[in-house]
């Protein structure tokens, strides 16, 4: 009888050696880390106008039409590119939309064609 | 007493060949261990990005590029941690990707991506704070 008392404390004191090692043999921490997606909107995805405006020989101004009223506040940039040469300017579209003209900096020289370019930034 | 003397050792056998069968396996064991812990982000406010465009008229225009997108809104739990910003279009794809630390103080993290990004492709911006 006391034998197998004695072996039934062994093996209960393995056990509990057991479960007592395991519950204590790992220590995890773990550093932030944060993740975001978000779209980038347009205020617009409607057709614009685009008229170039002359002076002389060049492009003076470009007059840019049919600004919703999602693009008022935002910074219009425009950029005229004659193959040659480019030059830009922007405006703010006013609240309510409608059209904004864009005085170009160094006014391009009128060519077979130019490309126009524009970009809406913020509000 | 012949019986009883027979039937002991043919018990003690028995129990012999159990307690050799039951010694016969060798059994060890990988340590297995596990934990579990929350990962958090570093803020919970919320952050705006805001970008710069410029006219370019080599690749990837000629048309106007992003190569400067600042993003407010930074917390002071955030301060000094890596960071990584993507530009990606419409279908997930990336168009650039600029890393960094945060800065130690401010509210404003300035991500300069170099080469320049197509602004007329870009419908997307993930961000990413670590450590």
């Amino acid at each position: 009888m006391n034998v197998m008392r004695r072996i039934a404390s062994v093996i209960l004191v393995t056990a509990i050696g057991a479960v007592v090692g395991s519950a204590a043999s790992l220590s995890l921490a773990s550093g932030s880390l944060g993740a975001a997606t978000t779209a980038t909107p347009r205020c617009t995805a409607a057709g614009l106008s685009v008229i170039q405006n002359l002076t002389a020989s060049t492009v003076s101004s470009v007059t840019v039409g049919v600004l919703p009223a999602a693009c008022a506040g935002a910074t219009l940039q425009v950029t005229v590119n004659n193959g040659v040469a480019n030059s830009s300017g922007s405006a703010v579209v006013p609240g309510g939309g409608g059209s904004v003209t864009v005085t170009i900096a160094v006014p391009p020289a009128v060519t077979a064609s130019e490309q126009t370019d524009l970009v809406l930034v913020g509000p | 007493m012949k019986r009883i003397v027979g039937a002991v050792l043919a018990g003690l056998m028995t129990f012999g060949l159990v307690f050799g069968m039951a010694a016969s396996l060798n059994l060890t064991s990988d340590s297995l261990g596990s934990a579990t812990t929350v990962v958090a982000a570093c803020q919970a406010g919320a952050m705006n990005a805001t970008y710069t465009s410029t006219y370019t008229a080599g690749a990837p225009g000629p048309g106007y590029t992003v190569g400067t997108v600042t993003i407010t809104g930074l917390a002071a739990t955030c301060y000094s941690k890596p960071y990584k910003v993507t530009l990606s279009t419409a279908a997930g794809a990336s168009l650039g990707e600029a890393t960094g630390t945060t800065p130690a103080a401010g509210t404003t993290i300035v991500v300069t991506f170099a080469p320049v990004v197509a602004a007329t492709s870009v419908t997307a911006i993930s961000v990413v704070i670590s450590g």
